[in-house]
């Protein structure tokens, strides 16, 4: 077990709800927190009597859900001003951008809830939606329907698996990236169709 | 007949056949993971607890002495084993004001106290609770 694995498992036994919180926020945020093995994690806790399914399932969803928000809002207020001051003057105006704004609407639904599944994919489908300046109750009902689809999937994991969720989390780690890499490729295919369209309609 | 090819690969829906070879992809990784996780369970590595899910709670039996680790703190070990909370600390000489919400390797740490002797310490303290009750 990996020395940040074991300071999170202390931190949930220690602080229980809040820190399933703060963990689950901040990973939705983009920073790299082990979230998924941390609710299964809670979940074998839970079913061990320690901690209580229920609010797992509350907490965790509410962490997820005001993280990817929130990541949402920044981008979409500060998203260019981000950008300029990495010194990416020239995307923050370029067409390309400008373009997310128009396409990120027709998002399709299974990209942004199958992409809550996976923290790097939700990080990335967070940012362009809220560059793309998304509808913020779309983009709203989408995230609260996949964080909830994924922590009864995550909980669930750790019920079933008990003591050996951490062999199943180590082999379900190798296939992370994949899904990561299909999701991302998913949402760079569909927006060229749809940049494809715009440039040859303008 | 070039001009055929060309219009055919026009009307391809290139989108669609991305989407349908992403899914392929996404179908063999499932697979993948299912043969994996298979593999595990013939090996007898894991053991799901389906048949234990009708039970509260549901896997307290299932963890031993051996697999007390650092990271857990002792209110856990207390819960975990059906020990009375004030057994480890009478046990081990415990007086940090912390206890028992503290962790194993963090009281180590904080008393100057190799971690893995004290560790041996807690599950020996925690394997002899138990015998005592068997017996």
């Amino acid at each position: 077990m990996n020395s940040i694995l074991r300071e999170i498992l202390s931190l949930i036994l220690l602080y229980r709800y809040v820190a399933l919180f703060v963990i689950s926020f901040f990973s939705s945020m983009g920073i790299p927190l082990p979230a998924a093995a941390s609710t299964i994690a809670a979940a074998v806790f839970a079913g061990q009597g320690y901690l209580n399914l229920l609010l797992i399932l509350v907490v965790g969803s509410a962490g997820n859900i005001a993280g990817d928000l929130t990541m949402y809002l920044l981008m979409r207020k500060y998203g260019k001003k981000i950008l300029r001051f990495l010194g990416l003057r020239k995307l923050a105006e370029s067409p390309l951008l400008q373009n997310v704004e128009k396409t990120v609407e027709t998002y399709r639904a299974p990209i942004i809830i199958a992409s809550r599944f996976q923290d790097q994919a939700t990080t990335l489908v967070n940012i362009i939606s809220g560059l793309g300046k998304m509808n913020i109750k779309r983009f709203a009902l989408l995230v609260i329907i996949g964080d909830v689809l994924q922590m009864i999937f995550y909980v669930a994991v750790g019920l079933i698996f008990a003591d050996n969720w951490q062999l199943v989390f180590s082999a379900a780690e190798k296939f992370g990236w994949i899904i990561a890499l299909i999701i991302t490729i998913a949402v760079i295919v569909f927006s060229t169709k749809k940049f494809r369209k715009l440039f040859k309609a303008g | 007949m070039a001009d055929d090819h060309k219009k055919l690969l026009g009307a391809t829906n290139w989108t669609a056949l991305v989407i349908v070879l992403l899914l392929a992809i996404l179908l063999a990784v499932a697979v993948w993971f299912g043969l994996d996780i298979l593999n595990l369970y013939k090996n007898g590595a894991i053991a799901p607890a389906v048949s234990r899910l009708h039970r509260k709670p549901l896997s307290h039996i299932t963890l031993t002495s051996d697999q007390i680790q650092g990271w857990m703190t002792f209110r856990y070990i207390n819960h975990i084993f059906n020990l009375p909370s004030d057994y480890l600390a009478a046990r081990l000489n415990i007086s940090d004001s912390g206890y028992p919400n503290v962790t194993v390797d963090k009281y180590a740490l904080d008393h100057n106290i190799d971690n893995m002797i004290f560790i041996q310490k807690v599950k020996d303290a925690v394997g002899s609770y138990q015998n005592g009750n068997s017996q």
